[in-house]
Formats: structure tokens, sequence, C-alpha cells
């Protein structure tokens, strides 16, 4: 009998198991893009920063891999954003987060009822934070269009990249903020417990 | 669900999921119908950024959901507020006093805004579906802005002036700010299924006798 691959709780070589580890993932994720905004923002309008403000979305694509998080603290492959689906179900990138690409583990990585209340319930909360953040964007953009003011631009630029992350990561970012650490597994096995029992 | 719209006194049956999905495209069929002349009239887009905000704000309470609540004229809403529960909890953390007791709503007022888990899920539901047009959005908006803001000249080379590609970005703005606010409560009003007529109807039970 083929013994069964260890499942990984390792994400971009953090460890994502717990949940003070998954939060301090989603900070960095985001100082690492405020980080990269700033500096597209402060170099503007030079060409290599337009090629830089490129990596934002490669990373916010990244990090949006982990869609659920299994009972055990590793992580399942089909990411909860849209875009993704094809990508997971081909088996690519998403699929090494796992490392269990068989038939039984497709099953065990449908979304049951929690799933999806837990899915729906952290797109809500994620909805409401980016309505909130689009209003002052669409000032900012009426005022800049209103009088040419040219500093306004870089600011509405910087507006479109921090919306533009927040529609690819927020959901996924709330998901792994709120989830709780699993539950403490116990070392008897179903063999060790029936020789218990003789 | 309120199965009827209360407008300028009229009763508006809105129990059967034909009445309601002719009420959301309406609604939308109205935001396009002004979006439009008021491009044609102000090329600058100024006219319609001003009729978007006024028309989510005076005309998206009679959905219901996020412009909703439980005082008029704001109680006309078909969808209960979708932070309800979430007034309740903050209302019965804090002690009452005259500026806190018109911010919150008072026992009588729960009804109106309490909702159940069902509706929590449709909430959650409509939310999930809604989020897909919202971040398409911005990210059409993010790659306009994208493409028009790098020197490479990749638009103008097909042909698309960067006036136009600016007037675009203003448009998928301010499309976006009202599908954030009304979509989540227009997907649930289009999808619900046949409601029965609210038996406390008054008009309703003259028919029954």
């Amino acid at each position: 009998m083929k013994p069964a691959t260890p499942r990984r709780r390792l994400l971009l070589f953090l460890p994502v198991g717990t949940r003070r580890s998954r939060r301090i993932f989603v900070l960095a994720h985001y100082a690492v893009a405020a980080g990269l905004i700033a500096i597209t923002t402060w170099a503007l309008p030079t060409r290599w920063s337009f090629l830089l403000l490129l990596l934002i979305p490669v990373l916010s694509l990244f990090f949006s891999l982990p869609g659920k998080i299994r009972p055990d603290g590793s992580l399942r492959s089909t990411p909860g954003f849209f875009l993704l689906r094809p990508a997971a179900r081909r088996g690519t990138t998403a699929l090494h987060l796992t490392n269990d690409g068989n038939a039984a583990a497709a099953i065990h990585d449908r979304f049951d009822e929690r799933d999806r209340a837990r899915r729906d319930s952290a797109h809500f909360v994620a909805h409401s934070y980016l309505t909130l953040a689009l209003i002052p964007f669409l000032v900012a953009v009426t005022v800049a269009y209103a009088d040419r003011s040219l500093w306004l631009f870089p600011v509405a630029f910087t507006g479109a990249s921090i919306l533009f992350i927040l529609a690819i990561t927020l959901p996924q970012a709330i998901l792994l903020w709120t989830e709780l650490d699993p539950a403490p597994e116990t070392s008897a096995t179903p063999t060790s417990l029936a020789g218990a029992a003789q | 669900m309120k199965t009827e719209l209360r407008l300028f006194g009229r009763q508006i049956q809105v129990a059967t999921k034909a009445g309601r999905r002719r009420l959301v495209a309406l609604f939308y069929g109205a935001f396009a119908g002004l979006m439009l002349l008021s491009w044609f009239a102000d090329a600058t887009g100024h006219s319609a950024s001003f009729w978007t905000a006024e028309f989510t704000i005076l005309v998206s309470p009679l959905l219901g959901g996020y412009l909703s609540g439980w005082r008029t004229p704001f109680s006309a809403g078909l969808i209960k507020p979708f932070g309800g529960n979430e007034l309740i909890r903050y209302s019965s953390t804090l002690s009452r006093n005259s500026i806190l007791a018109r911010i919150y709503p008072k026992p009588e007022d729960l009804q109106a805004i309490r909702n159940d888990e069902r509706e929590l899920n449709q909430r959650d539901r409509a939310h999930f579906l809604a989020w897909r047009v919202l971040s398409g959005l911005v990210m059409a908006a993010f790659l306009l802005d994208y493409l028009e803001g790098t020197k490479l000249h990749v638009l103008q080379s097909a042909g698309v002036s960067a006036h136009a590609c600016q007037a675009a970005i203003f448009a998928i703005l301010q499309i976006g700010y009202n599908l954030s606010l009304t979509l989540p409560a227009a997907i649930i009003l289009w999808s619900e299924p046949d409601l029965d007529p609210d038996p406390a109807d008054p008009a309703l039970a003259g028919a029954a006798q």
C-alpha cells in the first residue's frame, strides 16, 4: 500500500498551519503590495515604474490561490477567485499546494455547506470594504478630471492599484484571517484503536 | 422580503418573481438611460457622476439592502437592511442616551431589520455573486488606467484616444458605484421564488371577505 503523502502546510515557504501564521502571511502580503505601490507612485511616470507595477497583479494572483483551509490546517487547491478555477482544474500551480491530486482528494476538496457559508460570508464583508474604498476613489477621479489637477492623477492611479489588489485578494484574506485553528489531532489510528480493543 | 412596494401612496404587488424582475429591469433600465443621457449632454462625465450619485441615493432605497432602514423613507425597501443584525448587536451593548436612541433602532423596530438564518444565507450568496461583477469592473478600470498611463502607446496604436480611455474609466467607476450598492439586493429580488402575499394586507383581507 502506498503511504499517504503528508500534506503541505507551507505557502511561498511560509507556514500557514496556524491562525497566527496565516495572519502574518496576510499582513506580509499587504505590506509587500503597499511597498510596491509606494515605489511605483514615487517613480511615476517612468517606464520602469509601470513594469514594476506589473508585479502587483502577479503577487496578488499568487496570493489568491488558497481558497480553503482543511480541518487539519492544510490548504486546499481550488481558489475562491473565479479566474483561477480553470487553472486549478487543469492541475497547474494551485494543485502543488496540497500535493494530492487524485480522485479521492478531488471529492474531499469539494465545498461542503460550511465552506460555502464561510466563503459567501467572506464575500459579504469584502464587498462592504470594497464599496467603501470605491467611493473616495470615484471622488478623487471626479475631482482630477474636473480641473485637470495633475497632482491627482498619480493619486487616482494609486487608488486603482489598491482597488485592484483588494478585488483580487480580499475574500481570501478574510478567510485566512478569520479561520480558526484546527482542533488538535489524536495520534490514534483505526489500526491502533482495534489493537487496543483486543 | 416584502411582498408589496409602497410608492407615492400606491401599493404595487411584487409577490411574484416576474413582478420583481420587472422592477429590477426597470431600475437598471432607468439608470442606463440616465447615464447615456448624461454622457451625451456632458462629455466630461461630471453630470453623469452627479446623476449617478443622486439616482443611487434617492432611488436605490426602493430595492433595499444597503440603503435601507427602519425609518421613513428608507423603510420602503423590499429587502431588509443587510447590516440589520449588526445594528441590533451594537445597540444591545451600548447604553441608551438621546443621541444613540436616534441612531440605533428601538425594540419595536427590530422586526423590520432582523434577518433570520435563511435571509443571512441569501444575503451572503448574493454578495458572492455580486463580487464577481464588482471585481471585474475594478479590474477593467485598473487595466485601462494602466494601459493609458504607460508610455508604451498601446491604446493609441489601437486607435483609442487618451480622452476616450479616461472617459471609459470614469464611466466604469460610476457604474461600479451604483452596482456596489444595489446589485446584491437586485440579485435577491431577481432570484427569489414567488412569495405568498402578506395576509395582513387589508386589501387582500377585504377581497377574501
